[in-house]
């Protein structure tokens, strides 16, 4: 017989018999990628590659099943989406902030922009910021600066199109900062008050990052300083900067009313602020528990996303979208970068943002469709048997040197699921919003990637960055060396150790930052939620009173998480770990396994 | 940063022909000093690629590079074996610049840029779409 998981991904097949003390034997199993949504006919398909695949490997044909055991699905709809509560608007004034790597010279100049071919008409003891677009030869531009600070124009500093920093500087008989690179060059105001700063190599400038510092550099009032800290902000961590004040100076940080989510619980409605941050929103989910419903405010991202999964849930269970209920949501604060509007040089800001992801689930889904499809295929009896949670269970409690009470945690792409049997043998369970997708989200977003498969890869996989044409220095601090020279596009480069590919990553954060994002990612969406679900079905909602907790599914087999959990769980006395199915699985293959267990041929 | 004629002293060695394209030389030196990496030029005889790789055996760096009379350019890494990193027949005075950049680059341990384009500029996505749909429209017509 077999027992079939058609999961939200994955479809997980169990082969056993009875053997002639009337015993279950395992002799197989077999995994595929689901095929459709689950709980629809299309399901059929995958499941017979499924079974094709474990029965393959042993030599037996579909026919040979004497009867095929379904899981009742617990189907959950889940959806992210990103609010973003601030915004950095420059007007007026403008800023360089590109951070190029080779600007020329170092310290501080402060002047007034001057075009270079304008130069020649400065007068003497005139302060000049000199802004030379890429039509001068580096050569020519230092001759023409020379022989006007030759004539007493005090040349402070200089902004250059080209990539020309270090050569200018090395011509000019006088040393000052410049900043290169600017492909915008025409959009530099010219005749206004400009200050340029260029730090030593690996310094950072330590005026213009500072709002006092602007402020003492152009005499400006406490309101005026008040309008440039998102300029300080922006320039904090830059070898370079250019501050460029402008008659209509204008910087404003502005706070982009991102709209209400009521939480309707059994003790009334909360309403939150998404603007007030995820502790203040994930606060009233807890007050609100058990939660009834949630609402997003109209013509929001976040408003959007819960009434797209509502539309998604009702169309899957033929059910009008208003009586579907959403039942979790989970908030994280995070960073988004957006350009800033005002630089002139494609530059971004980090800007505070909430991550929100959200739930909803029914009780079963019409799994007879499946079961009747698979039964006419391959002329096989099939019995849809055993709520999922169940199944799970006791899958899970065939890893060696397991016992109740059991918690087992599924964290999947959409939700994060939980069930607890107890000593004596009661099944509880919970789903909770908030899954690996909302991790790949919030690591596309906090690295300005847009590129969500990206993101998944640096979810998944470690890094390494390139010390060499022959050698990776791994994340771990080790080096892997290689025979023949690697890819010199890939020099120096942060790579992505994809089974037995390297992916360079396009990006200039460093090795450190990008492992940061991703394993921070990680503990705010895994470790949260993992916290949230043991403590619902804990007895007593005290997680030092679960004996054991075993980690199911596939995101079970990262590299990272099952040792994140395990670490969080230390404290409480628990026995935390990667469930091993029947000794042999791993986390995998745990409901098709109970399905087995479970069932009465 | 001019050359001190000091044989031993850490510095990228250029071997080019005599005569052989000036401007290109002057880019490429002008890619060096921008990355303040010190440089020494000699003339020898020889193609691109063997002119790099003798040149990359003779610098302390380990980097050499290479100019034919032809006027092509090849950069290469003394550890390397056979064919160079980077090899641009008539190369423009943009790529021998460019080319002078990676030079410099391969010695601090930056990532290299493409002769063509600006690597460590932020990708833009849109502009590699529209490179990767005219290339697929490209090889579409010409069937």
């Amino acid at each position: 017989m077999a027992g079939i998981d058609i999961g939200n991904s994955s479809t997980e097949v169990a082969v056993a018999r009875v053997n002639a003390r009337g015993g279950k034997e395992f002799i197989v199993s077999g995994m595929v990628e689901t095929t459709g949504v689950k709980g629809t006919a299309a399901n059929v398909r995958g499941a017979l590659m499924a079974l094709e695949d474990a029965l393959g490997k042993v030599r037996l044909k579909v026919q040979d099943l004497g009867c095929i055991y379904l899981n009742e699905a617990a189907p959950v709809i889940t959806d992210v989406a990103m609010e973003t509560i601030t915004e950095t608007i420059i007007t007026g004034s403008s800023m360089i902030g590109h951070d190029p790597s080779t600007p020329g010279g170092s310290g501080l100049g402060t002047g007034e922009t001057v075009s270079l071919d304008q130069l020649e008409r400065a007068a003497a003891g005139q302060k000049a910021v000199v802004v030379v677009p890429a039509g001068y030869d580096f050569e020519m531009a230092a001759r023409m600066i020379n022989r006007a600070a030759g004539r007493g124009v005090l040349v402070a500093g200089a902004v250059l199109q080209k990539d020309d920093g270090v050569l200018l500087v090395n011509r000019l008989d006088r040393k000052i900062p410049v900043v290169d690179e600017v492909s915008l060059i025409d959009q530099v105001p010219l005749g206004v008050p400009a200050a340029v700063e260029v730090a030593d190599p690996g310094h950072s400038v330590q005026t213009l990052n500072n709002p006092y510092g602007i402020a003492t550099v152009f005499s400006l009032t406490p309101e005026e300083t008040r309008a440039v800290v998102p300029i300080a902000r922006s320039l904090t961590g830059s070898r370079s900067g250019v501050v460029i004040r402008t008659p209509r100076g204008d910087v404003r940080e502005r706070r982009i009313p991102a709209g209400r989510i009521s939480i309707d619980g059994r003790l009334g409605r909360f309403e939150v602020n998404v603007g007030d941050g995820a502790p203040e929103i994930m606060a009233a989910v807890e007050k609100a528990h058990p939660v009834i419903d949630i609402q997003g405010e109209p013509g929001t991202n976040i408003g959007g996303m819960i009434s797209r999964i509502r539309q998604t849930m009702g169309e899957l269970t033929s059910q009008p979208a208003a009586a579907i209920r959403i039942q979790d949501i989970l908030a994280v604060d995070t960073l988004v970068q957006q350009a800033v509007s005002g630089g002139l040089a494609g530059e971004l800001s980090s800007e505070s943002a909430v991550a929100l992801g959200a739930m909803v689930k029914t009780t079963r889904l019409p799994m007879e469709q499946v079961a009747g499809g698979l039964s006419l295929d391959t002329g096989v009896e099939v019995r849809i048997a055993g709520v999922e949670a169940e199944m799970a269970i006791l899958g899970a409690l065939t890893t060696p040197g397991i016992d109740r009470p059991l918690a087992i945690l599924d964290i999947g792409g959409g939700s994060t699921d939980a069930a607890l049997i107890s000593r004596e043998g009661a099944i509880d369970s919970v789903h909770l919003a908030g899954a690996g997708d909302m991790v790949t989200m919030l690591i596309d977003s906090e690295l300005a990637l847009n590129n969500r498969d990206l993101a998944e890869d640096i979810k998944r996989w470690p890094l390494g960055k390139l010390e060499s044409l022959f050698q990776i220095r791994l994340e771990d601090g080790g080096v892997r060396f290689f025979e023949r020279a690697l890819d010199p596009r890939y020099f120096a480069r942060v790579v992505i150790l994809k089974e037995r590919a390297m992916i360079p990553l396009p990006t200039r954060h460093t090795i450190e930052r990008i492992s940061l994002v991703r394993r921070q990612s990680k503990e705010r969406v895994f470790i949260t939620n993992c916290l949230r679900a043991l403590k619902r079905i804990a007895p007593a909602g005290n997680i030092r009173r679960l004996g054991f907790v075993a980690l199911v599914g596939g995101s079970a087999l990262d590299f990272e998480i099952p040792g994140m959990i395990a670490g969080e769980l230390a404290g409480y006395g628990v026995v935390a770990g990667r469930a091993n199915v029947r000794g042999s699985e791993g986390p995998r293959n745990a409901v098709a396994t109970g399905l087995i267990l479970s069932c009465n041929p | 940063m001019a050359d001190s004629g000091d044989g031993r002293r850490p510095a990228v060695v250029i071997f080019s022909i005599r005569g052989a394209g000036g401007e290109t030389l002057k880019a490429i030196l002008a890619g060096l000093e921008e990355q303040a990496v010190p440089w020494r030029v000699k003339y020898e005889e020889g193609g691109a690629a063997d002119l790099a790789f003798r040149a990359a055996q003779e610098s302390v760096l380990k980097v050499g590079l290479g100019i034919s009379e032809e006027g092509e350019i090849a950069l290469q890494q003394a550890q390397m074996g056979g064919r160079p990193l980077y090899l641009l027949p008539s190369a423009t005075p943009a790529e021998a610049r460019a080319l002078g950049e990676n030079a410099g680059r391969l010695v601090k341990g930056l990532p290299l840029v493409d002769p063509g384009r600006r690597a460590d500029s932020f990708p833009n996505p849109e502009e590699d779409l529209r490179e990767l749909v005219t290339g697929i429209i490209r090889r579409l017509l010409d069937g």
